[in-house]
This record gives structure tokens, sequence and C-alpha cells, in this order.
């Protein structure tokens, strides 16, 4: 067995300092609810041993390998050199043909019940899994000989975690996670479309500390980052979006903390959360966009407006453009009053459903219909 | 609590009569709005602060980073001046950053000479090897001649040796002879390498005097086809004092490899300098291993010398090649090539993954398409979701803001100057560059060869990259680069080369996450951003001087690192890989067109539309889609005619894989009956024929710097210069779209979104680039869903089968005539399907002709 220790990792040689890299070892000891005097154990434990890896790429279309690719902390480079001891990733590995399945088949035989296996993308079962191969034998029959001789699995992307895009009904190749085809019980699942890198280095943060698998929920989720509801945790930088079809107060997950390339993350670009980190939610949560999506939308951001502001365009989309003024005309200094009743706002005030149809943020206090 | 003060860098150096950058930014929320002060504290008064001497830090902006430029005047004086820039402001921690000066280097044109002295033993020879130190003119000859001394030294080769613009960064050997002469005395002479414009360069060489002389084969190494034989020769490098037998016997290796004649050679007084055959033969065996031997010379009062014999398999030259899985791509793929006389004769790409998504698609929300189709690809990420969306605007008949097309091209634009770079490193980057060789490379010559090659790149600690390769060969576990095929004959950079792409290979893998970070900036997220939907887009609140800024800065150090990397190493693969700017290229183009700069389309597309025939670039054709056709004949697919993607069927339908019959999960398109090549080389020609001035200037630029001509173009070299012309164009026009939306927002035009309603019937096209090639979506919506929707990609255009006439696809053709020098490491097959960028994953192994046998072949 070649030595597991290696001090490659030289944050500073690398131009990432010292304190920067325990800031985020910090990080992720919080994220884990260790204490925060932990960030050195992580810290050494992601620079010292360095477990023996596989990463399997089935129905996927790489956009969870890309992910890791962004990671920050340890970036990539370290994590690739430093962290692991990768012996098969096929986006990025040297050999290629035979030569390197034989690097798959010999880090499964030689390293058995110790290595851990990463899994991206789902497993076509239709047809006895004919609809995916790799080296003349299909995903299905890989899957069912390397993945159970592995310590740890882990289910890096929702597709792999429960199926993703390719179960979405009328799911035509049969397309499972690992969990539902093999059903073992050391599968952690780290779903998202992408999933956030910082939580699959967090769980390998997790496993070198602690020498186990995190806590899970019943989704087989580690609690640490799918502990909490998006809608929770979310800072809902320009409003609420739940009038948008956010599926927020549904999905659980670490987005608005731990955000995307440091930088954003889908409500954050104001669109609308879709519940990527949930089963089946292609089929759950469609559609995505709810019938008054288009014309609300071009309404709440006062930015986007399509058209001139002004209080008929509001009411225009739905109720053609001379309601606005008989309307106000008719019910007088009952207009808004009336108007919260007729769309149910009375029931709603509570959600922010609909309020965005006449005010800049959903729920906003600044009321621009001139009542 | 005085808060600290983050800087970049400690120190950085600056250029004379140039500038640097480092930046800053606070550690932590200030009390209120600070000022950080930029001032020298001490040392040369040449180096300034240009700008950023006065930063101020808000409550709001404290961590986002600012940038100091530093400026050195240039001076006459040869040295290099340092001072210290002191950081300070009120509430906050001193701290100060170093910067040192760079004079600037001018080379002056010079040839180089790998060593000064050179020990040639007498009756033998000695190499060195000479090259320019900068491009020539026009070719240029170096001769090399004896100067001065010993005229028992001379040269035996190589005394003329004509450079070109092409190889002139290329090493040419140069062999000098020490006669055997009657003195005991050791001569030496001084050699001069001389060639018009550019310095001489000279060096001592000095005669060994041999006691014994030597035994001479005529080659160290000998290949031997199994079942036949071959030759070389063995002569004496000085004339004995009596008769010499030189015993020639197998002392190692495969049985398999015999002498058949020459074993025993006699030499003579009169005879020695008269070569003597020796004759090998390989036995035809069982094995489909390619054994070898070592046969060792041996003569009593002689040193001993060994000659490697090499059996070479018949399936070398000819023989089934199958490679599954292709790595270092997106996806699953798979090629079969038949391999006659050493070249590619035929080949078969086989798509080994479906995964229905059309199918799936059919009767949702046509609103959901974007959203769903973005999944296609993780790698070319946002293309689908900006095609889809667009496809569904042309059924709705809707135009959107001006806001929301600079937004979607700001976004794309990212993902083009993420995807091409890692490209060049990561996927295709193995196929040039030889890891184990940088392990040999001296450092400081890097350094050296480094400001040649790329004068403008950030400077690189070539010793702690090599030290911490040699760190990662040492662990015994080479994880990612384990079993390359080390060694191989067809890798050509020097070890200071290989180690210079490989530090730029880890500097592109940091690099990445910035260009990333742009993207996410505007989208929410990468891969899969999401903020663009029919309609426009909806990140208007990030719209702001806060994230547009950062987004620039962002995009200044991508572009620093394509015009200053990127753009250097494809040259230098360029410059050592001649050969490959007539190889692996095809005939016909097809190129969409992409970033609208204007709502007219195609005129108003930055990269213009258009086709290229029959490798004629007098001629720009425009595209009519309904001259598209997919075909399924060799497909998976249920049997039927080619039909155009707007009633295009998607039906699978599993059979054996049988390269005869049906092979590939991808279907065949094809213009007008034809076979095009989609991507950044079609992308490129296009422009260049139509006379785009951005693309044109930087091909010209390209051309002219490597020697090489249009018509070098057509290939794999072309293809992987054609993708890093673009990148750095691209992003050039992002800076201008940039200060557009810029310029809008500011003249209080901030509309991002169109309205509009899905109706109950319609039909959609969108014709857009990913940056992998032509991308189509075409939507047919009937009761307000999705009816029929079908995506014709660019991996479909150059991966795809033969389709019912026998024609190949685009890189099932481009194989042709490729050679491949050792079948076990098919590095060349390699290097022009990387340089296509699949977007699907496949494999590699051999199939003998003659036994009918597969073996799985090693590949990088």
């Amino acid at each position: 067995m070649p030595p597991r220790t290696s001090r490659l990792f030289d944050p500073e040689a690398r131009g990432i300092s010292r304190r920067a890299f325990l800031k985020y070892c910090g990080a992720v000891a919080v994220a884990l609810g260790m204490e925060a005097s932990m960030a050195g154990s992580i810290a050494r434990a992601l620079t010292s041993a360095k477990p023996q890896v596989v990463w399997l790429n089935f129905s996927e279309c790489t956009g969870c390998s890309e992910s890791l690719l962004r990671s920050e902390g340890p970036n990539v480079e370290s994590i690739i050199f430093d962290v692991l001891n990768l012996n098969y990733h096929e986006t990025i590995m040297a050999a290629a043909g035979a030569r390197a399945t034989e690097l798959l088949e010999a880090t499964a035989a030689q390293y058995a019940g110790q290595f851990i296996c990463v899994v991206e993308g789902s497993i076509p079962t239709a047809q006895n899994g004919v609809f995916g191969t790799i080296g003349g034998k299909t995903m299905l029959s890989i899957a069912q000989s390397i993945i159970p001789k592995a310590k740890y699995v882990i289910s890096f992307g929702t597709c792999s975690s429960y199926g993703g895009l390719a179960a979405a009904a009328p799911n035509p190749t049969g397309a499972k996670g690992v969990s539902a085809v093999l059903g073992l019980s050391n599968i952690i699942n780290i779903p998202g479309c992408p999933p956030n890198p910082f939580n699959l280095v967090s769980t390998l943060a997790n496993y070198l500390v602690a020498g186990q698998m995190p806590a899970l929920d019943s989704k087989g989720r580690p609690t640490f980052a799918y502990g909490q509801t998006v809608h929770a945790q979310c800072t809902k930088p320009y409003g609420c979006l739940e009038g948008y079809n956010c599926k927020g107060k549904t999905t659980y997950g670490n987005c608005p903390t731990q955000k995307f390339n440091g930088e954003s993350w889908c409500v954050q670009v104001e669109h609308q959360c879709i519940g990527c980190t949930e089963p089946n939610f292609w089929d759950a949560n469609a559609p995505f966009y709810n019938t008054m999506w288009a014309s609300m939308f071009a309404t709440y951001r006062k930015d986007a407006q399509a058209h001139p502001l002004n209080n008929a365009a509001f009411c225009t989309p739905c109720h053609g453009s001379s309601t606005y003024s008989s309307r106000k005309q008719q019910y007088g200094s009952t207009f808004a009053t009336r108007m919260h009743s007729e769309h149910e706002m009375t029931s709603r005030l509570n959600t922010n459903v609909g309020c965005a149809n006449c005010h800049t943020a959903p729920g906003g206090t600044k009321i621009e219909i001139d009542d | 609590m005085a808060i600290n003060i983050v800087t970049s860098t400690k120190s950085l150096s600056v250029p004379e009569g140039g500038n640097a950058s480092f930046t800053v930014r606070l550690a932590s929320r200030p009390s209120r709005t600070t000022t950080v002060s930029v001032t020298r504290a001490s040392g040369d008064s040449d180096i300034r602060v240009a700008s950023g001497a006065s930063l101020s830090f808000t409550r709001d902006n404290w961590y986002r980073t600012k940038t100091v430029t530093l400026s050195a005047a240039a001076d006459s004086d040869k040295v290099a001046g340092q001072a210290v820039f002191s950081l300070s402001g009120s509430g906050l921690n001193r701290t100060s950053v170093t910067a040192k000066e760079v004079e600037k280097i001018t080379t002056p044109a010079a040839l180089k000479l790998s060593v000064t002295t050179l020990q040639v033993p007498e009756g033998g020879t000695a190499n060195f090897t000479v090259v320019l130190s900068a491009a020539p003119a026009a070719n240029v000859t170096v001769n090399v001649a004896r100067a001065s001394g010993d005229s028992s030294l001379s040269v035996a080769q190589g005394a003329s040796r004509t450079f070109t613009q092409t190889n002139w960064m290329t090493p040419q050997t140069v062999t000098l002879a020490a006669a055997n002469d009657a003195d005991s005395t050791a001569g030496q002479a001084v050699f001069t390498a001389s060639a018009s414009g550019y310095a001489s360069a000279s060096l001592t060489a000095s005669e060994v005097e041999s006691a014994l002389g030597a035994i001479v084969p005529s080659s160290a190494t000998l290949d031997v086809p199994e079942g036949g034989h071959a030759t070389f020769t063995v002569r004496l490098g000085q004339a004995p004092s009596a008769g010499v037998t030189v015993a020639v016997a197998r002392t190692s290796g495969d049985a398999d490899l015999n002498v058949t004649a020459g074993a025993s050679l006699t030499f003579t007084t009169a005879n020695w300098n008269t070569p003597q055959t020796v004759t090998l033969a390989a036995t035809a065996d069982a094995d489909a291993l390619a054994g070898q031997s070592v046969f060792t010379l041996s003569a009593a009062g002689f040193a001993p010398v060994n000659v490697t014999a090499k059996e070479v398999e018949p399936g070398a030259t000819s023989g089934r090649v199958v490679i599954d899985p292709v790595t270092r791509i997106e996806g699953h793929l798979r090629f079969e090539l038949e391999v006659s006389g050493g070249k590619v004769a035929k080949a078969w790409s086989s798509v080994t993954l479906y995964r229905g998504i059309e199918q799936i698609l059919a009767g949702r929300s046509p609103l959901d398409a974007p959203i769903m189709t973005q999944r296609l690809c993780g790698v070319c990420t946002y293309i689908h979701a900006h095609c889809s969306a667009r496809a569904i605007e042309d059924a709705v008949n809707l135009a959107i803001p001006d806001n929301a097309r600079i937004v979607r091209n700001l976004i794309l634009g990212a993902q083009f100057l993420h995807d091409h770079p890692v490209h060049f490193y990561q996927l295709h980057g193995l196929d040039w560059v030889d890891i184990s060789k940088a392990l040999t490379a001296a450092p400081a010559e890097a350094v050296l060869a480094a400001r040649i090659l790329a004068p403008n790149a950030p400077a690189i600690d070539y010793a702690a990259v090599q030290t911490r390769l040699k760190a990662l060969v040492d662990s015994g576990n080479l994880g990612p680069f384990g079993n390359s095929p080390f060694g191989h004959s067809a890798m050509r950079l020097t070890p200071e080369e290989n180690l210079i792409v490989v530090a730029h290979y880890l500097e592109a893998l940091k690099l990445q996450v910035k260009a990333a970070k742009m993207m996410a900036i505007l989208g929410g997220k990468n891969p899969h951003p999401q903020s663009t939907v029919v309609g426009g887009v909806t990140c208007g609140g990030e719209l702001n001087a806060t994230r547009l800024n950062a987004f620039k800065a962002y995009l200044d150090e991508v572009k620093a690192f394509v015009a200053d990397v990127y753009l250097p190493g494809v040259r230098l693969v360029a410059g050592r890989y001649p050969e490959w700017a007539e190889l692996g290229g095809f005939d016909n183009f097809l190129a969409y067109g992409e970033f609208p700069e204007t709502a007219t389309e195609p005129a108003g597309l930055f990269l213009p539309r258009g086709i290229i025939l029959g490798r004629d670039l007098s001629r720009v054709l425009p595209v009519d889609t309904a001259r598209i056709t997919e075909d399924v004949t060799r497909g998976w697919y249920a049997a039927g005619p080619a039909l155009n993607p707007t009633v295009g069927k998607t039906q699978p339908v599993w059979s054996s894989h049988d390269v005869d019959q049906h092979y590939s999960w991808s279907k065949a398109p094809r213009y007008d009956a034809q076979a095009m090549e989609v991507g950044p080389l079609a992308r490129v020609l296009v422009a260049y024929a139509a006379g785009q001035r951005d693309i044109k200037a930087e091909v010209d630029d390209f051309l002219e710097s490597t020697g090489l001509t249009a018509d070098h173009l057509f290939s794999t070299l072309g293809r992987t210069a054609a993708r890093a012309i673009e990148t750095k164009a691209i992003g050039e026009a992002m800076s201008r779209w940039i200060t557009t939306l810029e310029q809008n927002l500011s003249s209080g035009k901030r509309q991002i979104f169109s309205s509009y309603s899905i109706p109950q019937t319609g039909t959609g096209e969108a014709l857009n680039e990913a940056p992998r090639g032509a991308l189509g979506h075409w939507i047919n919506i009937g009761s307000s869903k999705i009816g029929n929707y079908q995506m014709v990609v660019p991996s479909t255009w150059n991966f795809g089968p033969r389709d019912a006439s026998g024609v190949a696809g685009p890189v099932e053709q481009a194989l042709i005539g490729v050679p491949v020098a050792d079948p076990q490491n098919p590095v060349e097959i390699l290097r022009v399907i990387h340089s296509f960028d699949p977007c699907v994953a496949c494999g590699v192994h051999l199939i003998e002709k003659e036994t009918g046998r597969e073996t799985h072949v090693k590949v990088i």
C-alpha cells in the first residue's frame, strides 16, 4: 500500500494564506456542528490523510464534476493532488480505454472495503441497462460490481441520489439513483442540480476527522447541509418569491448560506427555487412557472417593466386595459380593500402570494397604486 | 479594534516601463467609510503608484477587492530596483507590499547551443543542438564550423542547418567527430555556429583519448516485426593492434528474438572500419505482447555495448483499434478504427449513452423547457437554456429587451472563457505534454524558456511545481495521472517546456474558478445558471455597479490569462508539432453564428453565420435550416427517412453494437446531404472568410507568429488554435458589451423582460453556438404544451455515425490517414478526437485483424 501520508498541501505555497484556509476549515467545522476549535483538526485531515477514491460517471451531464471543479477553500487542484487519491475520474484522468478501466478495477480490488466511491449520474436499468455503456459494459453492471466494494458511497448530485432528470416521466431509460438500484446502507446523498462542492468537501472532512458518515436525514442527506429549508435560511434579497412558485419552503438545503461559486444563488438572481435537492422534483414541482408568471414578473420588477409604469398595466395582463379605470371609478376610496378582497389577498397576505401583482416587491410596503 | 488590510500579495514584480497590479480589501466591516492610502515608504523612486493610491471602502463594499496598479519607469540603469509600499488608514492596521522592478529583457537575436563544452571520444562522435532565440523573418541557415584548434575534430553532420518560421524553436542536432589519430594527446577545438542576423555562439570540443577504442553499432535500438527479421551493423571505433572477434548474443528478454546471422564478427587491422551486418529474427508467436530483448556486443579488451531489440506485433500496422472509454471528454463515447500500413483507414464513432430528454419534454409546459434542456450538458452549461428560451420566444414572436440580450451574451461569453482554457489544459493538454519529462527539467532553464514563450505571463516558481510533481510521483500513487504512457515517442516538448505547461495546467485549474464566477454573478450559479427565462432575464437587482465591477475584475483576469498564457501555449504546441497542421482536418464547416450585438440576426451577430464547403475560403454560403436533416440509419433508432428537425422523431430501438449495422445513440445530421464540422474552427473559418475584423486580426497574428498559412487551419492544430483565437476575441468583445450595458443602465434603460403569453399552437426555432459548435432547438407547441422537441447538438454533427448513403461523420473522416506509431498507445488518435472537444464519453480497445481477438489498448 502506498504511503498514506502526504504533506503536499502547503496552502501558502499555493498562494492561499494559511489563515484563509483555516477560516474555510472553520466554516466546515461550523457546518458540521463541531466546535470552531476543530478547524485545526479539519485542516490537518484535509492535508494529510489521502483516501483512495474512484468517481463513476453514469447517466449524467458532468455538471456535478464541473461543480466540484469550482470548489474554493481547498480548490480543485488541491483536492486532486493533496486531499484525495483520485484514481479514476473519466473527465480528468490521463489514461483512456482499457488503461483507464484497469485503474478502476485495481483500486476496487486493492482497496476493497476502504475506498470511497463517488457516483455522478443515474443508472439506466431498462432493458438490462443497454442505454448506457462504458468499455462495452453496461453502467448497471459496473455499478453492481464496483459500488458494493466501497467503504462509503457518495451520490453526488440529484441524478445519482434520486434519479434526476433522466428519471423524470416517462423515464424512457429506467433511470434510478444508486440507493434505488443497490439498496446499500452506506450511501450518502448530496443532491442538488448541481450540488454545492462545499457539501462534498465537508462530508469528506467529516469522514477524515471522525472516520464516519455524517448524520443523515430520512432522504439520506447530511443534516449539516440539508437540515433546514431554503426558505428558513433565505435572506430574501429582493423580496420573497413564494408568489412565483418558489419551492423554498419544501426544499432542504444550504444554498442561501453557502451560495454557489462564492458569489450567488438562484434567488439572488431573482429566480424562484425549483427544489432541485428533493427527490422527483422534475415531476413533483413542475410546471416551474405558474400560469401568471410571465405577467407577474413583468409587473413585479420595476426595473423589468415591459410597459411604462402606469396603474392600468397591473390589471391589463389579466383583465384587459379598460378594467383599471372602470374599477377605480366604481370602488372609489375602497379600491385597495376591494382589490385585496377580489384577489383573495386577505387569506394570502401572510404568505405574500399575489401581492407582487400590484406592489413593487411581494408583500412590500411600498404601494405603487395611487389610492 | 483596528481592522486588517488584506492584499492579494505581499510582493510583486513590476516590469520596467510597464505595470503590475495587486488587490486590496478589508478583513472585516468598518464602522464607517474608511480610506486606504497606498504610498511608497522606501526604495527605488522609479516605482510609483499609477492608480489606486487612495481606496475607499464602505460598510457595504469592504469585502470587495479594489485594484492598485504600480508602474516602473523605463530607466537606463541595469539595476532592478525595489520599493516598499505602505498601506494605511484610520482605524486600520498598517501593512506593506514590496514591489520589485524587473529589468526588461531584451533578448538579442542569437544562436543558442545546448552546451559550451563537449567531449568527443576518439574515433567516435558526440552531439549538441542549436536553436534560435527569436523567430526569423525568413528561413535562416546556421553554419557550424571549426574556428580553431585540433583538426582531427570535425563536424560530421549538421554543418548546415536550416530554421524556418515554424521550427525555429525546435533545436536541431549537430554531430562532431573525432578522428583516430596517432597521437596520445587529447586535442581541443573551438566550433562556432553562425547565421546571418544572429549573434554567433561557440563551444569547445575536447577529444577524449580511448585506450581500447570501442565497438560501434549503427543503432542502439531496433524494431523486429513478428515473423520477420531486421538488421543492424557493427564496426570498431579505431584500428585494433590485432584481429578482434565481436560476439553478439541475447543477454536478457524475450526468447522469441534471436540472432540468425552475424553472431560472431571478425575485424582485422585492415577492415576494422567496415560495418558488418547482424540479423535478428522474431518468431511468430501466439501472444499478443510485444516482446523486447537486449543483445550484448562483446570482445576481449573492449567495453560491452548493448542493442535493444523490440518485437513489433503485426497488428501494429494493420488491425482494429477500439477506444472505450475515451476519457478527458464530457459523456460516453467509443471509437473503433481500422489501421492499415500504420495509418487509420476507417473510423467508427459511437455515442454510448441515451438519456431520452426529448421524450421527457413532450407534454410539459413550454416555459419549463429551458431549465430542463439546460441539464443536457453541465460542461457546455447554460447554452441549452439559452437556445431553448430563444426557440420559445421565436414561437411566441417575442423580442427581448436589449439589456436581456446583453446579459445573455455576457453569461454565454463567460461560458466560452471558462470552457476553452479548461479544454486546452485539462482535456487536450496531456495529448501534447509528458509529465514525466517535466521531472527532469532544470527549473532555472524553465524560467528562461518561459520568458521567451510567454513573456507576459506571471512569474511561476517552477522549482516548487517540480517539487510538488516529484512528491506526487514519490508517493507511489499518481492519482489522475496513473497509467500515463510516459516516454511516448510522439511527445516532443523539452523537459522545461513540459514543466512550463504542467505549471500552466495548474494555473488554469485555479483560473477557471474565477471564470465561473462571472457566470454566477449574472446567472446565480455555475454550472446551470438560472436567470435566463422565456422573455428575458431575471437578474435585474444584480445589475448594479458593485456586481458589474466584480464581473469586470474577473473578466480582466481571465483575458490576461488567455492572452499571456493560453495563446502562447497554443503557439508552443504549433511550433513543436508542425505536422499536426496537416493532419486530422475536414472539408465542410457550418456555423450558426453567435452573440447578437443588435436585435437583427444574422446581420447583428458578432461571430457570423455561414457555411464553407470544400475548404473554399473564398465563398461563405448562407445557412438555410430547411436543408438540415437527421439520418438514423446507423443509430439505434426506429428506421425511417432522414427528417428535418421540425418534424424529427426520437424513437430509440436498441440492437447489438455492430459497426456494420447500428453503432451509436447519435443521429447523423447532414446539410444538403453533406457531413459538416461545427465548433471553434467552423466559427473562426466562417468569420475569417467573411472578413470579421476581430477574428481576422487574431488569425493573421497567429499565422504570422507560427509561420503557418491559412491552409494549415484545416487541421488538428487549426482546430486547437481556433479555440484560443476566438476566446481572445470574445473576451475583448465582452468588455465592450458590458460598457454598453452600463451605459443603458445609467441612462435609465433598465428593462430586462418582455411580457408574453404562450399560444395554443406554434413552432419555434433557435440557432446558437455552444463552445463545441452549432446548436439548434426546434419546438412544436400544441394545446399550449410541448408537442415535439428536437435538439441537434454539436457533438452529433461532429461525432455522428455514417448515414444511409455511407457518408461518414466529420470525425470519422478526419481520422483517415492519421498515423498510429504505437497502437498500444494511440496518442495520435486522441489528439484528433480531443481537438473536436467531444461532449460524450468513450473508450479504446484493439481487435486484431488476423485473429479477430479484441485486446485492450493502452491509451493515455
